[in-house]
């Protein structure tokens, strides 16, 4: 449904020519929720508003279904108001001078050949419904809390079915309990309108619970694209495994196959370790792994388990849900996230137990 | 809501835009910029080209008969080195008179707790409706040495001399000073506003004690912004005229603005066109060079300060048996520069001849000044041009300064820099100098072309134009950034093409900041004398401004009262209208 081609996009700023988008490309299924996610700057939201028409890219193709909505190489582009999409802004843009009702019906009005008014109010109606805000037709639209103009103006991006809707950071001015009760209900509605959403945040969790797909951006530049599991369990780099998550990470040299099947051994500031997919790495090859805090174990020193690492806890901070544990391990330290009721105290001696399936290689 | 396609929007998207109107949106601001740029640099040109020219009348300039004479003859036998004196003490004087009044009125009303405040923030701004030559006709009136009703009053009961002589440096300051004082305080009223009390509560926290709060923290934080505001009022004061020009020329005290005028406009010596040009350049370099360090000092932070909507709350000074001197206090000001000169004047028209007030004075008094002033067929013309030049200048000022904005603001114009300095400049350039500027370009372009744009209502409305400009560029930008983009965005989203965008977003928006604006300019054109004195020739583009100014001087005292009285009946009403759709002239340009 969305398609975009090799888009670069620079600005004359007052400190020279900025290359915020450097060729990204991406390809979103019809009814699919696409996410772009990244730090600040990272051009994920110039991205956006190129699609939108509200940015104009240097180079670069863009197809909305079958039409071509921006050709640089014919320098034609279709003006934003003629292109089949909707959107949520992060500041809601919703027009202060309007009342609920007129805020939503805007779009309506927009349409040609024109509709009915009995239409328009039937359709503003439902739309309201939807997001719950039936019986604030006529209020005044600055009258309402930040939850209610964030659903006012989801209703509004809605009202006009359009195949495309398009999110900016539409959660970032909710407080956090009402940002992870909508999080779901957003994803819910796109879903059952079945529109084709493409979703800009900076907020690891609403990429990762929200998408069907996620592409990291960073310095203008798709790091890695590919479904919240897959992102999570198998970053493609130190950035990516950062970004999203906590991770430990070790300098590595690969000591060759372990002889059980489809591992690799490698030694590290850690120690020894086995990793999957024999494949990446041959005898000699300086990697980097990560390992997330939560695929540690932690056993007692009597524990009989094979390929455990020594170690010594350092530190414990309690965060309610888990506790977080440092333990030097060889000449560095690792992070553990336990459950709570796991005994360890600072200065046990204990044993590190690391799977070969959660060790991810993220640079070669 | 199922389907997710919707057939008018997907065949909508089929025609792609057209490239005509992307010509025409690229080659546009470039239009703006280019016309702008002739508009304020062709009289500047004209003018410095006319310092030179060492011919007896404009119309006869020649490349042949040029030189340095006109300046040198400014500087050493017209002694200009005595009129920048006199310009310096008269602009430091009413500049500290002015902003120290309007501070401290600023002050009793958002940092105490004096009653009767909502008085004083309705009436201090009224007086931008009295135009500057009434409010100093008035003060004439009243402080004349021999014949002011103040002074003679005094002199007939205590057999005394003159209690104050309003034709001096002390009377000028006076007068002007409080001339500045309403835009100053609807200046600083919201500085004064703005500030965080944490900031003052912070200071008492670490031990402070009021008096020291005060002095580090609450006056160090107000002292930049008033250092702006005194200096943007300053170079109010210095392009005055009406004032100087009514309390001083009478008495040869001259400052810049009445000397250049007096160059070529005294009666019983031949006007010195080229002298006039070349003191009108040191003028121009004076002002310019104000303007410069203002905008220096202010950058981007006053000019394109966003109202954050942060409603602060300051603590209030507790004025205890202090409230009702303040509020006294408060009101007298209200009463001398408002009420007495408007009272003053009321009371000229309506007695048969001129005499101080009495109970005989006030036993004749009659409205036969007003028939006088209606029969006269010069007053029915004189309103005419007055209307039409008026309604003219406001709708072309809002129109052209609201394109200027919009490029400034919501494009990424490579030339929108030079577009703001360029919109700014005008600001810094006297009345009567760009009066002399369009009377020489004018001179020049009626003989090249045999037409006759000197003389004509347009050559005021041209010359108006570029005065108010910068005024409305500045007001219109300050406006048009705290619309958010994501609400125009959003319309675009919707579906909306541009002009339904202009027409049900920015224009709603924004109809407060155009109508304020129009009045704005309205009242500005009214009130402005100097520039017409010098354009204005004879009937056929005679304004109200140069006939008070001409009936005053063959002293038609019953008549300025009578026309002033209906003038000033006609800007209040202005200025109540513009109050009403919720507009101040915060930004400045008391011209």
């Amino acid at each position: 449904m969305i398609t975009i081609e090799d888009l670069h996009v620079r600005f004359d700023s007052d400190k020279g020519v900025v290359h915020a988008v450097r060729g990204v490309s991406i390809n979103v299924a019809a009814g699919e929720f696409y996410t772009l996610l990244g730090p600040s700057g990272c051009g994920k939201t110039t991205t956006l508003r190129c699609l939108a028409g509200l940015e104009q890219p240097t180079e670069g193709r863009i197809l909305v279904g079958d039409n071509v909505v921006h050709d640089a190489n014919t320098a034609s582009s279709l003006p934003t108001h003629r292109r089949p999409l909707s959107m949520v802004f992060q500041s809601y843009a919703i027009w202060p001078h309007l009342t609920v009702f007129e805020n939503v019906a805007f779009p309506l009005r927009e349409l040609r050949p024109k509709i009915t008014e009995n239409e328009i109010e039937s359709r503003v109606k439902k739309a309201l419904d939807v997001v719950q805000l039936a019986g604030y037709e006529s209020r005044p639209a600055p009258f309402l809390s930040g939850g209610q103009q964030q659903r006012l103006a989801l209703a509004r991006a809605i009202v006009r079915e359009t195949p495309v809707v398009l999110f900016d950071e539409p959660l970032s001015n909710l407080d956090a309990k009402l940002r992870a009760e909508t999080r779901l209900e957003l994803r819910k509605l796109v879903k059952r309108l079945g529109m084709t959403a493409l979703y800009v945040t900076h907020d690891q969790t609403e990429a990762l619970t929200m998408a069907d797909r996620v592409a990291v951006m960073r310095d203008g530049e798709i790091i890695q694209e590919a479904t919240p599991v897959e992102i999570y369990q198998k970053p493609n780099s130190k950035f990516v495994a950062s970004f999203i998550g906590q991770c430990n990470f070790a300098e590595c040299t690969v000591q060759g196959n372990s002889g059980e099947g489809e591992t690799n051994m490698v030694e590290c500031e850690w120690g020894m370790l086995s990793y999957l997919d024999a494949n990446k790495g041959q005898a000699g090859d300086k990697l980097t792994i990560a390992v997330r805090p939560e695929n540690i174990r932690i056993l007692q020193t009597d524990a009989n388990e094979a390929g455990t690492l020594d170690g010594t806890v350092s530190e414990i901070v309690f965060l309610g849900e888990s506790i977080e544990c440092r333990v030097a391990v060889g000449s560095a330290d690792l992070v553990a996230r336990l459950h709570p009721s796991q005994p360890v105290s600072v200065g046990d001696n204990v044993k590190v137990l690391i799977d070969a399936k959660d060790v991810s290689i993220v640079a070669a | 809501m199922s389907v997710p396609t919707n057939k008018a929007v997907v065949a909508a998207s089929r025609n792609v835009g057209k490239p005509g109107t992307r010509l025409l949106s690229r080659v546009f601001p470039w239009l703006v910029l280019i016309s702008l740029a002739a508009l304020v640099i062709a009289p500047i040109f004209s003018l410095v080209a006319g310092a030179f020219s060492l011919s007896r009348l404009p119309n006869e300039f020649s490349l042949d008969n040029i030189g340095f004479d006109n300046f040198y003859a400014v500087w050493v036998e017209q002694r200009i080195d005595k009129v920048i004196w006199n310009t310096v003490v008269y602009v430091f004087g009413a500049t500290v008179f002015g902003i120290f009044s309007a501070a401290l009125l600023a002050w009793l009303v958002e940092r105490t707790d004096m009653p009767g405040k909502m008085w004083i923030y309705a009436g201090v701004p009224m007086g931008i409706a009295i135009p500057g030559i009434l409010h100093a006709i008035a003060w004439v009136l009243l402080l004349s040495p021999r014949s002011g009703f103040i002074n003679r009053s005094y002199m007939d009961l205590t057999g005394n001399e003159a209690l104050f002589d309003i034709y001096t440096m002390g009377g000028l300051i006076f007068a002007e000073g409080l001339r500045l004082v309403p835009v100053a305080f609807l200046m600083l009223v919201p500085l004064m506003r703005s500030m965080d009390p944490s900031l003052e509560e912070a200071a008492a926290t670490s031990g402070a004690n009021p008096f020291r709060t005060t002095r580090r923290v609450t006056l160090a934080l107000l002292l930049p912004g008033v250092l702006a505001i005194s200096i943007f009022q300053a170079i109010t004061a210095i392009e005055n005229f009406e004032v100087p020009g009514i309390l001083g020329m009478p008495v040869n005290l001259h400052v810049f603005s009445t000397r250049v005028f007096n160059l070529i406009d005294n009666i019983g010596t031949i006007p010195a066109f080229g002298q006039a040009n070349a003191a009108a350049v040191f003028y121009l370099v004076i002002a310019l060079v104000i303007s410069f360090f203002y905008l220096r000092l202010v950058r981007h932070s006053e000019r394109y300060s966003i109202i954050t909507g942060k409603g602060y709350t300051p603590r209030k000074v507790r004025l205890g048996r202090w409230r009702k001197p303040a509020f006294a206090l408060a009101l007298l000001f209200l009463f001398i520069t408002i009420v007495l000169p408007f009272l003053v004047l009321l009371y000229v028209s309506l007695i048969n001849y001129l005499r101080p007030p009495s109970l005989d004075a006030f036993m004749s008094m009659t409205t036969k000044h007003y028939e006088t002033v209606f029969n006269q067929p010069r007053v029915a013309r004189t309103l005419a041009n007055t209307i039409l030049v008026t309604l003219m200048t406001a709708t072309t000022v809002t129109i052209v300064s609201f394109l200027i904005s919009y490029i400034i603001v919501r494009t990424r114009f490579a030339g929108r820099y030079a577009l703001d300095m360029l919109s700014f400049l005008p600001h810094s350039i006297p009345g009567i100098v760009l009066g002399l500027a369009l009377f020489w370009l004018f001179m020049q372009f009626d003989k090249l072309t045999g037409a006759s744009t000197f003389g004509s209502i347009y050559a005021l409305v041209l010359g108006f134009t570029i005065l108010f400009l910068s005024y409305a560029v500045r007001a219109m930008s300050v406006a048009m950034i705290q619309v958010h983009p994501d609400l125009e965005d959003a319309a675009k989203l919707s579906g909306a093409p541009p002009w339904r965008i202009a027409l049900r977003i920015f224009g709603p928006l924004l109809m407060p900041t155009l109508v304020g604006i129009w009045i704005y300019v309205a009242m500005l054109s009214v009130r402005f004398i100097s520039l017409p004195l010098i354009l204005s020739q004879g009937g056929s583009n005679e304004v109200l401004g140069v006939m008070i100014w001409s009936l005053w001087n063959n002293g038609n005292i019953s008549s300025v009262g009578a026309i002033g009285i209906m003038l000033m009946t006609f800007m209040f009403a202005l200025a109540l209208l513009m109050r009403s759709v919720g507009f101040n002239n915060q930004r400045g340009g008391g011209l």
